[in-house]
């Protein structure tokens, strides 16, 4: 009986922290849903801003935005597979790999300000590319770098040895090990990882204030110094500190839930790679 | 099968060492060139790591030391300055959970010997033909060889894993319990093709079964702890071997 009643208080308290958590979600989404849904129209998407965010659309800061996460992309994935396969693979059990496991962590607890403070001091001041989008991929790509090489290394530890056994009993070299076994076969971790890391990338101030975007007057960059562009959270961030206007605000909701969609829309682009990867997981 | 035909394998005085553990000691012994050679024991005396210990699979497992001597075709196995990946080519393993990758039957079958180059692209689809055929799997999976290997039985990927170890063209097949994850019938199958393997091909096989070990092996060694240190106890032929093991028990 005793037993039975812990049972049950284990699973009602589990259950209600589950709830706590969605019902948290669902107010945050359908506070912004509310809002921002009457902002949204063709034109929102497909002008630029006016009157200081009180008419037009956004279509320049979405823009902007996806030019961020896209570069950050490109930046996070080969790094992370590259440190990832020094720790798990060519270093595995031995303690420089663990050094850089730590070398990760503290990096993850680095505050995203000083990423962008840093990106600026170096690229923006010392290399005197002014403000740019490179810069800010750049800072937002190390930025979510722990992220996405967490990720990889936790699948690749998780491998079963006896595939990369298998394949070195064969005969193939480190290199064909790795292309062939270790990368197909953990690309969820990079995956996974890299969603973690852009969504958060994505909505992401404080690194690219300084070095990457402005609030108006970008459109399509055509080089790679003195060209900022738009951002979502930027726009968001200067236009809620202090905007009374209700056309404005309005807008500024219409902008947050855009950025949600953007960000929600990123984990289900990636769901059917997901869902194959897990597939297969469960079958070998 | 002579005690004066060629030993294809030779260990000397080998020992291997975990961090500051000892594992095996002192372990010496030949197998022939064509012949199947046994290797049984209690469990956690060693087998699994002398067997990898022959192809230089134990260079992944981190803090493993191996010492004294192994030769393969009197060339030196051991030594930072040998090839082992080009090793292995030469010595291939087989486990006792069979390891498909999450591919096509062909693209398994042609895993080893495609990565290696040593055959033309175009003759590839006649290897991995040759090698399932070899393993009587042939009939089996012909009209399916591009859908996933995943859905076979354990005993079709065991198959499954020694063609893909044959289509390398080795000298030397190290089997790990070959049969201990299967059933009787599959188990009888993997028996046939070792007793088929013998002659082209030597064959060091770990078994904790006797009766399998008497139906298949030229000879065998026991290993037993002395010590709490694994070391070989008896070599010689099979049917002796478990007997003696029997009375001592
Ligand atoms: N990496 C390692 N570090 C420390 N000890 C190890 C390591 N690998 C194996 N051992 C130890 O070495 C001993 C032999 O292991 P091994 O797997 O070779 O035994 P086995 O004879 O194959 O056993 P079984 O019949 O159960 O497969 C065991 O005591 C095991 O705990
Ligand atoms: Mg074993």
């Amino acid at each position: 009986m005793r037993r039975r009643l812990t049972d049950i208080a284990f699973r009602t308290a589990t259950g209600l922290c589950a709830c706590v958590a969605c019902g948290l979600l669902v107010v945050i989404v359908w506070a912004i849903c509310q809002r921002g849904w009457p902002a949204l129209s063709w034109r929102f998407f497909t002008e630029q801003i006016r009157l200081v965010g009180a008419d037009g659309g956004i279509f320049y800061n979405v823009l902007g935005t996806g030019i961020l996460v896209l570069t950050a992309l490109a930046v996070s994935a080969p790094l992370a597979t590259a440190i990832a396969l020094v720790q798990a693979v060519y270093l595995r059990g031995r303690p420089l790999g663990a050094m850089l496991g730590l070398f990760l962590q503290v990096l993850n607890g680095v505050p995203s300000l000083l990423f962008g403070l840093i990106g600026m001091i170096v690229f923006v001041q010392a290399l005197g590319w002014g403000k740019s989008w490179l810069i800010g991929g750049l800072v937002l790509g190390f930025m979510i770098l722990p992220t996405v090489c967490v990720a990889l290394v936790e699948r690749i530890a998780a491998l079963p040895s006896r595939y990369v056994e298998a394949a070195a009993g064969l005969g193939l070299r480190r290199s064909q090990i790795i292309r062939s076994v270790i990368l197909p076969q953990t690309k969820g971790g990079l995956i996974t990882g890299s969603l973690l890391g852009l969504a958060r990338a994505a909505g992401e101030t404080a690194p690219i204030m300084f070095t990457a975007t402005v609030f108006a007057g970008a459109t399509v960059p055509r080089g790679v110094s003195e060209s900022p562009v738009l951002s979502l959270p930027y726009h968001i961030f200067i236009l809620s500190q202090d905007s009374f206007d209700p056309a404005v605000v309005t807008k500024v909701w219409g902008a947050a839930l855009t950025l949600l969609a953007l960000v929600c829309s990123l984990s289900l682009i990636a769901l059917p790679a997901r869902l194959k990867n897990h597939e297969e997981a469960n079958n070998v | 099968m002579s005690d004066s035909a060629a030993s294809i394998l030779r260990l000397e005085n080998v020992s291997v060492v975990a961090g500051a553990k000892p594992i095996l000691r002192g372990v010496t012994l030949d197998v022939p060139e064509g012949s199947v050679f046994g290797l049984i024991g209690p469990s956690g005396v060693g087998k699994s790591t002398l067997l990898k210990c022959c192809n230089r699979l134990t260079d992944l497992i981190p803090g493993l030391r191996v010492e004294g001597s192994i030769t393969f075709r009197g060339q030196s196995v051991l030594g930072r300055r040998i090839d082992a990946d080009a090793l292995r080519a030469k010595i291939g393993i087989l486990f006792q959970q069979p390891a498909v990758f999450p591919r096509s039957i062909m693209a398994n079958v042609l895993f080893g010997v495609s990565h290696l180059g040593s055959v033309p692209r175009r003759e590839l689809p006649m290897v991995a033909e040759r090698a399932l055929r070899e393993v009587a799997l042939w009939d089996e999976v012909k009209d399916r060889l591009t859908s996933s290997a995943i859905y076979l039985s354990v005993g079709q990927q065991q198959r499954l894993c020694l063609a893909r170890t044959l289509a390398t063209n080795p000298d030397v097949i190290l089997m790990d319990e070959p049969t201990s994850a299967l059933d009787p019938q599959a188990s009888e199958v993997i028996e046939q093709l070792i007793l088929r393997l013998r002659g082209p091909r030597s064959v060091v096989i770990v078994t904790h079964n006797f009766a399998q070990a008497r139906r298949v092996c030229d000879r065998v060694a026991r290993l037993a702890l002395v010590h709490n240190i694994g070391t070989v106890v008896e070599i010689g032929n099979p049917a002796i071997v478990a007997a003696a093991t029997r009375e001592e028990e």
